[in-house]
């Protein structure tokens, strides 16, 4: 197991996603994909949507009453004797949602630092976006009264620090409430975009999926990304006999494990992974198991481009 | 046949086994973890035994078994085959207690060396041989005498230290060739010592076995202090000097440390080439006490590193002359004009009638009996009377033996021709011995008796010392002897003294009470009122002797310096101790059975690991 810069110090993950070295690398990153439906002017192109002005010519059109002259394509005119009008690729904002589990399943094991490194990541996508102008909001989905926990709707980089201050006092606690948590920020926004969803997913797969489908119900790019660290993969490090005790809903289970048992667990944790990959390629939805293990410079530069979520 | 180990204490670590059933315990019980969720471990059925019961287990079992079998191989168990009919042995054993077994060589001394050899010796002996241990110091001492319990003779060795003596190997030996001489079990001799074999007697070299010790010759000593202080002489007049001796064959660096009783006279530091002394002179004694002379060094041998010496107080010595010899008188007259505190009176041997007070009085040519209050020298006794008898005179007397350890003679040159005059034939009383020898016409005759009779001293001379021979300067060893017979004869009381170890003093100036010594390491012995108080100086240091308050102390100094010089001489390399299994046609001879529980050991290893990995 290579070593994690990562412990489960939920601010210190944050502070190192921070860190100023990290962000020159991040400068050369951006997402890829996004078909914004917002109505906010952005930088972010918008696939077959254009506009009277920008930067990417788009396609000419015919002259019609009422066209800013100034659009008027000169040349063409004085050449073909039509009257024609540029028509530029629409640029819109493309908010980002960075839906964050913070159940206590993502505190086990601890050496995997899955929260941590959740927020880590949740940090540096909210750099990448903002960077290229595009609002970003986070949440925690606990076991709260409605399920999430919001930060302020940011919209420039030098707001960065309060989505640092929302994310550094998130802990591990209470249960998966994935469905119930995307509803309550569904209910709270009515800005579609890029929504990552940055969970272990250890809830019955329907609930999962349902709130996926939500999201994506709703006009929103959904990106599904796993914290799996060595530990949890494998349970090769578990004493023989163990008494397991569930980290959110408290349950104990007596097993003697052997090599057999190790396996068939090992097993399992891949078949549930596969399941969720598989899953969310038949919908279009991005999925990339990450390793806190790995570092967020691995994570950022190789796992997520490779899942096709930046470039 | 019988089994036995050649290293028994291997079998205390059989409580590892304990240790790993405690292991395999706590290994059995539950350890609480906890994970994210338990939706991934449905498919692991429950343990429903409980944990903490000892359950038969292969892998324990091999485990077990695997420890035995290097335990077991670390004991070196050995099959002794010797059959029934063959007669056990004795093994008699002398270990050498000098001093220099004391030097440390690395993290042990030679002792320590020698005794775990022994050690191992005895334990690798078959259980029905006879084991016999000498120590040998001054005088061996059998700590072990035969016997088969073995473990009873490894607790005697154990409690056996060395001495800052010599050690009598010749005496220690023969005690040994005593004991071997028992013709009821085939004996032989072993010798654990830092003495090469070739500077044994030869009657021992092809009949004892030696277990060499020791090889450095790293030491430093003080081979003696001397205080230069006359008779009569002021002791901030006397000066000291002090040898210190560098044995080994590099050049050595210390400090030498003076102090008088408990006060620090000076320190110095000194280099001193290889196998050289260096002497330091002391001058300017502040007044009397014990001189005490101290190294400082990083040496193998540290019971040398110390000496004493007494500085002794003024002492006026009060001398009654009973003689009408004119030239006598003005002769000792003149003597006491040049010595300091010495008061001579002169009485005519007809107004004799007691000491008088004096601590010593002299009889020229008269005989009476002996003073009941002050020792006595009588110098030519005239007549075959009185407490030294005496017979015609002779004529032409020249020395032909003395007792060059009497201090009488210290500083006399016996080779000197006496001055020409006669000298009486003295009988000696059974209470006197022959100090000075002489011979005159062709016979022996004592010159100088000398004796203690009735708590005094006495002393008595063949020679006529009257007319001016005392002062004639191809004579002056007549004075020298004179006064050193009233240094001898009057000693001082201060109950400090100093003495070589391994000698014996007698401490005559205790009250006849229950008396007790404590010894320079700590030791204590009571001593009954009824037995003369002895010190049997084994340690250098500083031995008190007391009774009721008053309190006599000798200090021993190691100053001998064949025990200094612990190296080995350059023709006698250092030999590695035999071993003892090859040395004799004696010891056990059997078979090992190391190697093979070795071999088990490695053959349970494979199966424990895939037995552990069956597991896991």
């Amino acid at each position: 197991m290579p070593p994690s810069a990562f412990t489960a110090d939920v601010a210190a993950a944050v502070r190192l996603a921070s860190a100023p070295p990290l962000l020159r690398l991040l400068d050369r990153l951006r997402f890829t994909g996004q078909s914004s439906v917002s109505q906010r002017p952005g930088t972010t192109p918008v696939a077959r949507a254009t506009q009277a002005s920008g930067l990417e010519l788009a396609a000419h059109k015919p002259y019609t009453p009422g066209d800013d002259l100034r659009h008027v394509d000169w040349n063409a005119l004085a050449r073909l004797d039509q009257r024609v009008v540029k028509t530029f690729r629409a640029e819109r904002e493309a908010p980002l949602h960075l839906l964050l589990d913070t159940s206590a399943s993502m505190g086990a094991p601890t050496a995997d630092a899955k929260l941590a490194f959740g927020a880590a990541l949740a940090a540096c996508c909210a750099y990448i976006a903002l960077r290229h102008g595009n609002p970003v909001r986070a949440a925690a989905l606990t076991a709260g009264n409605d399920g999430s926990r919001l930060s302020p709707l940011l919209r420039h980089p030098h707001r960065l620090p309060e989505l640092y201050g929302f994310l550094a006092p998130l802990s591990a606690a209470g249960t998966t409430r994935l469905r119930e948590g995307v509803d309550a920020y569904l209910r709270s926004t009515q800005l579609p975009g890029l929504v990552i969803v940055i969970s272990d997913f250890l809830v019955d797969p329907s609930h999962a999926e349902r709130a996926f489908d939500q999201l994506r119900g709703r006009g929103h790019d959904v990106v599904a990304l796993r914290p799996l660290g060595a530990l949890e993969r494998d349970a090769a490090h578990l004493p023989r006999r163990v008494r397991l005790r569930d980290a959110e809903s408290g349950l104990q289970r007596d097993v003697e494990l052997s090599a057999a048992h190790r396996a068939r667990y090992a097993a399992a944790m891949a078949a549930h992974v596969a399941h969720l990959r598989d899953w969310c390629a038949g919908r279009g939805i991005a999925f990339a198991a990450v390793d806190p293990a790995a570092g967020l410079s691995d994570c950022l530069l190789h796992a997520l481009p490779r899942a096709g979520v930046l470039q | 046949m019988t089994l036995h180990f050649l290293n028994p204490q291997a079998w205390w670590l059989a409580g590892l086994l304990a240790v790993l059933i405690a292991l395999y315990l706590w290994d059995r019980t539950r350890r609480d973890v906890d994970v994210p969720s338990l939706l991934l471990w449905q498919e692991i059925p429950v343990a429903t035994a409980r944990a903490t019961r000892l359950r038969p287990d292969w892998l324990l079992l091999l485990q077990c078994l695997l420890l035995l079998a290097l335990i077991a191989a670390l004991a070196d168990p050995v099959l002794d085959e010797r059959q029934d009919g063959r007669a056990a042995g004795r093994s008699v054993f002398v270990l050498d207690g000098s001093a220099s077994m004391q030097a440390r060589e690395g993290r042990a001394t030679r002792f320590e060396q020698a005794r775990q050899t022994l050690r191992e010796r005895l334990a690798a002996l078959p259980a029905d041989d006879e084991v016999m241990l000498i120590l040998a110091g001054p005088q061996p001492s059998v700590v072990v005498a035969p016997t088969t319990d073995h473990a009873a003779a490894l607790r005697q060795l154990a409690a056996v230290e060395p001495v800052d003596t010599r050690a009598n190997l010749d005496a220690a030996l023969a005690v040994a060739r005593r004991a071997a001489a028992r013709g009821d079990r085939a004996t032989r001799v072993e010798l654990y010592s830092d003495t090469p074999r070739e500077l044994l007697a030869a009657d021992w070299r092809d009949t004892v076995s030696v277990f060499p010790v020791g090889e450095t010759d790293d030491n430093l000593a003080i081979e003696g202090v001397q205080v230069f202080q006359g008779r009569f002489e002021d002791p901030r007049e006397a000066h000291a000097y002090v040898a210190v001796r560098n044995f080994a064959r590099r050049e050595a660096h210390g400090v030498l440390t003076l102090a008088l009783d408990d006060a620090v006279l000076e320190r110095r530091g000194f280099s001193l080439a290889p196998r050289s002394v260096g002497g330091f002179p002391v001058r300017n004694l502040p007044g009397p006490g014990v001189l005490r002379a101290s190294l400082e060094v990083d040496d193998a041998l540290a019971a040398d590193n110390r000496a004493h010496a007494l500085v002794r107080p003024l002492r006026p010595l009060h001398l009654r002359v009973v003689s009408d010899d004119a030239g006598l008188r003005a002769a000792l007259t003149r003597v006491a004009r040049a010595v300091p505190n010495l008061d001579i009176e002169f009485v005519a041997p007809a107004a004799y009638r007691d000491a008088g007070g004096a601590d010593v009085v002299l009889f020229h040519r008269i005989t009476p009996p002996l003073p009941a209050d002050a020792a006595s020298l009588y110098v030519a006794p005239a007549r075959d009377a009185g407490p030294f008898p005496s017979r015609a005179a002779a004529q032409a007397v020249s020395v032909v033996d003395g007792d060059d350890a009497h201090p009488t003679l210290r500083g006399l040159r016996l080779d000197l021709p006496l001055p020409d005059t006669s000298a009486r034939r003295l009988t000696a009383p059974p209470w006197a011995t022959t100090t000075l020898a002489g011979r005159a016409e062709g016979s022996a005759l004592p010159l100088l008796l000398t004796g203690e009779q009735n708590g005094h001293r006495h002393a008595a001379i063949a020679l006529d010392l009257g007319g001016d021979q005392l002062l004639g300067t191809e004579h002056v060893d007549l004075l020298v002897l004179l006064l050193n017979l009233f240094d001898w004869l009057a000693p001082t009381a201060d109950g400090t003294r100093v003495v070589p170890t391994g000698s014996v003093e007698v401490i005559d100036a205790l009250p006849p009470l229950p008396r007790h010594i404590a010894d320079p390491r700590g030791g204590e012995v009571d001593q009954p009122a009824d037995a003369p108080a002895l010190v049997d100086a084994r340690f250098a240091g500083e031995y008190r002797v007391s009774a009721d308050g008053t309190q006599v102390r000798v200090f021993a100094d190691l100053s001998d310096a064949e025990e200094s010089d612990i190296g080995r001489p350059a023709a006698s390399p250092f030999l590695a101790p035999a071993s003892p299994a090859r040395a004799d046609q004696n010891a056990p001879r059997g078979h090992g059975l190391g190697a093979g529980l070795a071999g088990i050991a490695m053959l349970l290893l494979p199966l424990e690991w895939m037995a552990a990995r069956r597991r896991t």
